[in-house]
């Protein structure tokens, strides 16, 4: 007689820790993450959804860097990207493959970079211009430089080749 | 393509995943119960296509939108025709929503309103997740864009070129991802909706688990809608991480094995579709493996500890070969191309030098610990999510601990087990990370989902007594039981 009534408040009782968990837990889930994204998302207005990605990852500008090397690139180009060293967004293959996909991405290596930007002289093979990437000098061998801002840009193609040798990961 | 006819599509192919997932789940159970489809249906109808490219792909079968539906077609085939021969059709008295003659005017009303809750909640995620696109490193640069190449090249080796880190991690969640851009060209991108479908699914995963385990229909519907409003678990719904689909299948695995073990109604084939579950675990993450190893051991432990020679051994080999076979033919592929790139091999060797000289940074455990306990309180992450669960097996300790409940033991110990892989892993990273601590801080939440949502699962599963009305655990009964 005794171990039933125990049980039934013992239910209610487990069912109200549920609730007061789920209640607190909404809450938070609205606070932290539904209402900032929301409020960003809103403020974002409509884009493609990589434009979306890149402004909510690294922000407006590196948005419209992604957007000028994708108007000013084939989708068969290969793109050299600086060596990853330091690591920058700009220099990481995998997600510039995301953000320029279905282009062909490489980066030098930061051991090489003269031979490398020397290498790549390829008809449809691009270089990114960021931040001292390429030294001064090389790319202007081969490309033209189509700038992005005072630091930014993309070296494209002066005359078409035979030699395309890529880069190297 | 348009995005609304892409959404459409989508949902036609995640519906396809489900009730292909259903059909094998129905071949084990021998019943077909349609509400399996989002819970166990969905990760396991994925798992299986996925892994199946895979290896046909290895095979030299291209990778292609066409491939993939006919690898799914002969799937379900093959499944239907299984059912067919065994006379299994499908059942249309159970649901989340049991509206039998048990249930009174009020349970009717909570469970409702409970459903109500978790659709909420799931759409919210679902439309967040495509809003936001793939805003997030990991999500970018490895799991979207190595589904994206590999349907590109057409072979499963093009993720050693596209994405970070090689061919180091498994593509279950890559493949899934490309197929659905392959199909719709993934204008939203609508493939993200992938990821609050394993919210949902590990909620109701925990929801069929619970009711099979006898927990009462109100504290199982809690249980679940308190799982998914977890914020940080629903923030993992909407950021295109592979870490929740790995929960998914930890906790599949695991509350399909302790059924399978430890039921009334012994079934083989569950067993097996236990260590499939727990296989696919590894075909989703690096550390799936560690973490099905985990499981898997803590169910033998238990077992062994509580029965003894009279533990179901048949049942407990099935399920450690299935997730043995598919754990160990992704190994081989990781060491075969995929080690490489990887960070945990690197991490290991790095480790394994710097203890050799005798270095071993106890600090770092310290570190973890530190970390663990003050996180597991911090509300924008877990909600009070620890707090409640503490309290439930606080009040249901007598009848699960001092009655030796098998169910609960292991559930828990497998709590133990993967929070114990957690550690091990941050404290062997804590040798190649520079900013250690900011590592720790982003990265320790989401590897912690497999143990945390099996500690829900055995905190919910100590209630089973309650709803009993004895002091002693009640029977474990199959998947898809309503009491």
């Amino acid at each position: 007689m005794n171990s039933k009534p125990t049980i039934m408040v013992s239910e209610t009782l487990q069912a109200v820790i549920l609730g007061v968990a789920i209640v607190v837990g909404a809450i938070s889930t609205y606070v932290s993450y539904v209402q900032p994204l929301t409020e960003s998302l809103v403020e974002l207005g409509p884009r493609s959804e990589r434009e979306r990605a890149a402004v909510l990852m690294e922000g407006e500008r590196f948005a419209e860097f992604v957007a000028f090397i994708r108007a000013n690139t084939s989708e068969d180009a290969r793109i050299i990207l600086p060596p990853n060293f330091p690591q920058q967004p700009v220099a990481h293959i995998g997600l510039m493959q995301y953000f320029l996909y279905p282009r062909d991405i490489h980066n030098c290596g930061v051991n090489e970079v003269e031979e490398c930007v020397m290498r790549v002289t390829g008809e449809n093979t691009y270089i990114l211009a960021v931040g001292g990437f390429p030294p001064p000098g090389i790319a202007e061998l081969h490309k033209d430089l189509i700038p992005f801002d005072d630091t930014r840009g993309l070296y494209a193609p002066s005359a078409p080749t035979n030699q395309d040798q890529g880069g190297e990961e | 393509m348009t995005s609304g006819l892409a959404l459409v599509i989508v949902g036609i192919f995640i519906a396809a995943l489900c009730i292909l997932g259903q059909a094998y789940l129905a071949l084990a159970r021998s019943t077909w119960d349609w509400a399996d489809l989002l819970s166990f249906g969905f990760p396991l109808g994925a798992g299986l296509v996925t892994w199946t490219l895979f290896l046909l792909s290895m095979a030299g079968l291209p990778v292609t939108a066409w491939t993939t539906i006919a690898v799914y077609l002969v799937l379900l085939t093959a499944a239907a025709a299984a059912l067919l021969m065994r006379r299994i059709v499908p059942r249309s008295d159970a649901g989340m929503v049991h509206t039998g003659a048990s249930g009174s005017g009020n349970d009717r009303v909570v469970n409702k309103a409970l459903l109500g809750g978790m659709a909420l909640v799931t759409v919210t995620a679902a439309a967040l997740s495509i809003a936001r696109s793939y805003s997030t490193w990991d999500a970018a640069a490895i799991w979207a864009v190595k589904g994206y190449g590999v349907y590109l090249e057409g072979t499963v080796r093009a993720a050693e070129r596209w994405g970070a880190h090689g061919a180091a991690y498994p593509l279950n969640v890559p493949l899934l991802i490309g197929s659905i851009f392959s199909l719709t060209g993934d204008p939203g991108p609508v493939s993200k909706v992938l990821f609050p479908g394993f919210l949902m699914s590990i909620s109701l995963v925990s929801y069929r688990g619970w009711r099979a385990l006898g927990v009462s229909q109100t504290l199982a519907g809690l249980g679940a809608l308190t799982l998914a409003t977890t914020p940080v678990l629903f923030y993992h719904g909407t950021i295109g991480y592979a870490n929740l689909p790995l929960a998914a299948y930890i906790l599949g695995g695991s509350i399909m094995g302790v059924i399978a073990i430890h039921g009334t109604t012994l079934n083989a084939r569950l067993a097996v579709l236990s260590g499939v579950f727990l296989g696919l675990a590894s075909w989703t993450r690096v550390d799936g493996l560690l973490y099905g190893s985990a499981v898997v051991g803590s169910l033998i432990l238990v077992a062994a500890i509580l029965q003894g020679r009279h533990a179901n051994w048949n049942h407990i080999v099935l399920l450690a070969a299935a997730f043995g076979v598919i754990t160990l033919i992704w190994v081989l592929y990781y060491e075969s191309f995929g080690a490489q790139g990887s960070q945990a091999t690197g991490a290991y060797s790095r480790a394994l030098a710097a203890w050799r000289q005798g270095d071993y940074r106890l600090q770092n455990i310290r570190l973890i610990f530190g970390y663990f306990r003050r996180n597991v309180f911090h509300l924008p992450t877990w909600g009070v999510l620890f707090a409640a669960v503490g309290a439930l097996l606080l009040l249901n300790w007598r009848v699960s601990l001092q009655e030796r409940d098998p169910v609960v033991l292991s559930l828990l110990l497998a709590f133990g087990g993967t929070a114990l892989v957690t550690c091990v892993l941050f404290y062997v990273g804590s040798y190649v990370k520079v900013d250690y601590l900011p590592w720790l801080e982003q990265g320790f939440p989401r590897a912690f989902f497999p143990s945390v949502t099996l500690l829900v699962a055995g905190a919910l599963g100590s209630c089973r007594g309650v709803s009993t009305g004895t002091p002693a655990p009640a029977p474990v009964g199959e998947l898809g039981d309503e009491r």
